[in-house]
């Protein structure tokens, strides 16, 4: 097994009556894109915020690179990035200036932190806008000033909480492509958000977090194969007797048929050419049919078979 | 790394408007402003110019015309009580009617006088033709009744004598203005809080995403926060020389002889402002709160030091001394009063020393507050 990088035992902060975590445990290893998936309030900043010692918890305990994390361990700081969900810049300091000003509280060789700079500068495509101030950046370019600030200096273990919200479609898979650059240059990343498909999309390994429990973990298709569901075709059809409802009912690996209001909606467990199957009895059986869809299951769907509500309730 | 800090943290202090306005644009403001309102009145009470008159001797009268020469221009250099002419009635109509004299003197068996409006000159013309009137009606009794005593009484009749005697505490030319200004003084030094609060609250991961990213860097603490207060102090004390620069170069405003006793002074002042903004901005509630309390804080300290009345200062004094022995602007305020007024420095010195005192408690429960690595909520 790789190195791990980071490892939370049972990690306990409470908030006067409120439980923000509850016995939480977590182990990243070196070289992961590290998906902390849960929705709003399930624990994932203040994860975050104990991991960088920011935050003080209850109990547990918090080992970076080996090391007890706490508020002085300088050694461990000098190798994290962190990019806040909050946008964390100087409005009075332009983009040359903010991502200097916070490379150079990791390095002090100067003529080194010049190139950091400029790498990271070419890395957010931040180049024509170094002498703007964050003022004059939109949206997107602003997360990505962001994202710069936090990894300018080169560290070894990236931590981006939240990094896309309120990001244009066209930033966010930038930053999604820079998320997975960085990762193959060698750096872990630790990437928390409640949109689940940009995690399906970057992540190595994910865990799902919900009321300040780890409730899940594993690859994307670890997680989807503890769910019943493989698959779900849905098909537009006027007219259904209820015979051949019947006789759809006893197709292999379907385990649910619903016919409602024109709907046909078959649940599988598993099985291949599910689709082709049922196309093909109701062409036999003279039955016509209008739009056909068929659905992989998605990381909501393990949530909601788990805690029994989605992930943006 | 302290370099580093400091270097940025003044960087971006000078490009924060609104705390470069209230530190070094409002006070040269409210300076332009008072030294206009002040002019006037130093103009009417100060510059005093000779009033011109016409008089009209519609009979001969030689001891008037040698009293009136005796106060007139003509007789002497620099700038005397009247400036008179003399001439016949409808010319000295004509001088009135032009503006060109405040007043027509008629000589006649009486005196009289005559005016086209009400003011300050032509009040102090009758008060003078009163004065001369009752004069020379006390010498023309004293002729009548006792003419062997004239020689006598005319000394006393011609003197006017005053039973409070001046002593002078300083060698300095004193504008009892200049009060204001060193309230004014008093109050921009403080102003310097505005930047104290914003260093304070960027450094707080609990207070501003700034703070967070900054507290998870591997910088000490306090190299931090020394950094960023002396970039704080270093910005306040250049707004507080150009202030003076502007007070005593360009404005003339007259603060004393001893600049490096109220360089001291600034520098004192400047210390209390700055920590009093970092406590304040060390205070974890909204940057709106924040700044209200401040602003609160420093226009309250200043208006307690006579800043809008001068008086209240006095009052004060009487009533609760406590507070002028505490308050942080009335201390720079007396600082800079006492240097014009007193010769030793005594007083000067115990200010500058309970000013150090105050930045010192002040700097040490900020420090409190802002070392704090790790937060119970954020």
């Amino acid at each position: 097994m790789s190195e791990t990088v980071v490892k939370i035992e049972n990690l306990v902060k409470r908030y006067k009556e409120l439980i923000a975590l509850d016995h939480f445990n977590l182990e990243i290893h070196k070289g992961e894109i590290f998906g902390l998936l849960g929705p709003n309030g399930s624990g994932k900043t203040t994860t975050i915020n104990c991991l960088l010692s920011l935050l003080k918890y209850d109990k547990g305990s918090i080992e970076i690179f080996g090391q007890q994390m706490n508020p002085d361990n300088y050694d461990v700081k000098r190798r994290i990035g962190i990019v806040m969900q909050n946008v964390a810049v100087f409005e009075e300091l332009n983009v040359y200036e903010n991502i200097d000003y916070f490379c150079g509280l990791y390095i002090k060789d100067k003529t080194l932190r010049r190139q950091y700079v400029e790498e990271a500068i070419e890395f957010a495509g931040l180049g024509e806008f170094v002498k703007f101030r964050p003022k004059k950046l939109s949206g997107g370019l602003l997360r990505r000033l962001n994202i710069a600030c936090g990894i300018a200096h080169k560290p070894e273990l990236i931590i981006l909480d939240e990094p896309t919200v309120a990001v244009d479609p066209q930033s966010r898979n930038r930053i999604l492509e820079g998320i997975v650059e960085l990762n193959k240059k060698g750096a872990t990343i630790i990437y928390t958000s409640h949109y689940m498909e940009e995690v399906e999309q970057i992540c190595t390994r994910i865990a799902i977090m919900d009321k300040g429990k780890n409730i899940a973990l594993g690859t994307s298709d670890e997680l989807k194969s503890m769910i019943r569901n493989s698959e779900t075709i849905k098909i537009h059809i006027p007219v259904l007797e209820d015979s051949m409802l019947e006789e759809i009912k006893k197709f292999e690996h379907l385990y649910q048929a619903e016919y409602d209001d024109g709907l046909l909606t078959l649940s599988y467990d598993g099985g291949k050419h599910n689709l082709i199957r049922i196309l093909d009895y109701l062409k036999s059986h003279d039955v016509s049919f209008g739009k056909v869809t068929s659905e992989q299951p998605t990381l909501n769907d393990v949530f909601l078979a788990i805690t029994g509500k989605a992930l943006r309730d | 790394m302290f370099g580093h800090l400091y270097k940025y943290r003044l960087k971006s202090l000078l490009r924060m408007k609104e705390d470069v306005f209230w530190c070094l644009g409002f006070p040269i403001i409210l300076c332009t402003c008072f030294f206009a309102a002040f002019s006037g009145i130093s103009d009417k009470t100060n510059n005093f110019h000779s009033i011109p008159v016409a008089v009209v001797y519609e009979k001969e009268n030689a001891i008037f015309k040698a009293t009136i020469n005796a106060v007139s221009k003509s007789d002497t250099q620099g700038e005397e009580f009247l400036n008179v002419t003399e001439t016949d009635s409808a010319s000295a109509k004509a001088l009135l009617n032009d503006d060109k004299v405040d007043a027509i003197i008629y000589v006649d068996d009486d005196i009289s006088m005559a005016v086209a409006a009400s003011g300050l000159n032509q009040t102090a013309v009758q008060s003078f033709l009163n004065e001369f009137e009752q004069k020379s009606a006390l010498i023309s009794d004293i002729i009548k009744e006792n003419p062997d005593k004239l020689v006598s009484l005319i000394g006393n009749i011609f003197s006017s004598r005053t039973y409070i005697s001046e002593q002078k505490l300083t060698d300095s030319p004193m504008d009892e203005m200049s009060v204001y200004y060193f309230s004014l003084i008093g109050m921009a030094a403080l102003f310097g809080g505005f930047l104290g609060c914003s260093v304070a609250r960027q450094m707080q991961p609990n207070i501003t995403p700034e703070g967070m990213r900054k507290s998870t860097a591997p910088v000490k603490r306090h190299t931090m926060i020394a950094a960023e207060f002396l970039a704080a102090y270093t910005l306040q004390l250049i707004s507080m020389a150009i202030l003076l620069f502007y007070m005593i170069c360009v404005l003339r405003i007259n603060l004393g002889n001893e600049a490096g006793y109220v360089a001291l002074t600034c520098a004192a002042g400047s210390l209390v402002g700055i920590a009093s903004g970092i406590f304040v901005g060390s205070l974890p509630i909204k940057e709106g709160m924040q700044i209200a309390i401040f602003l609160v804080y420093s226009l309250g300290s200043s208006f307690l030091s006579g800043l809008m009345v001068h008086p209240i200062k006095i009052w004060i004094e009487k009533s609760m001394p406590i507070i002028n022995r505490i308050n942080p602007a009335t201390l720079i305020q007396d600082s800079l009063y006492s240097l014009v007024i007193y010769n030793t420095h005594e007083r000067f010195f115990t200010n500058i020393i309970t000013l150090a005192v105050i930045s010192v408690i002040l700097c040490t429960l900020s420090y409190l507050m802002t070392r704090r690595k790790s937060y119970a909520n954020l």
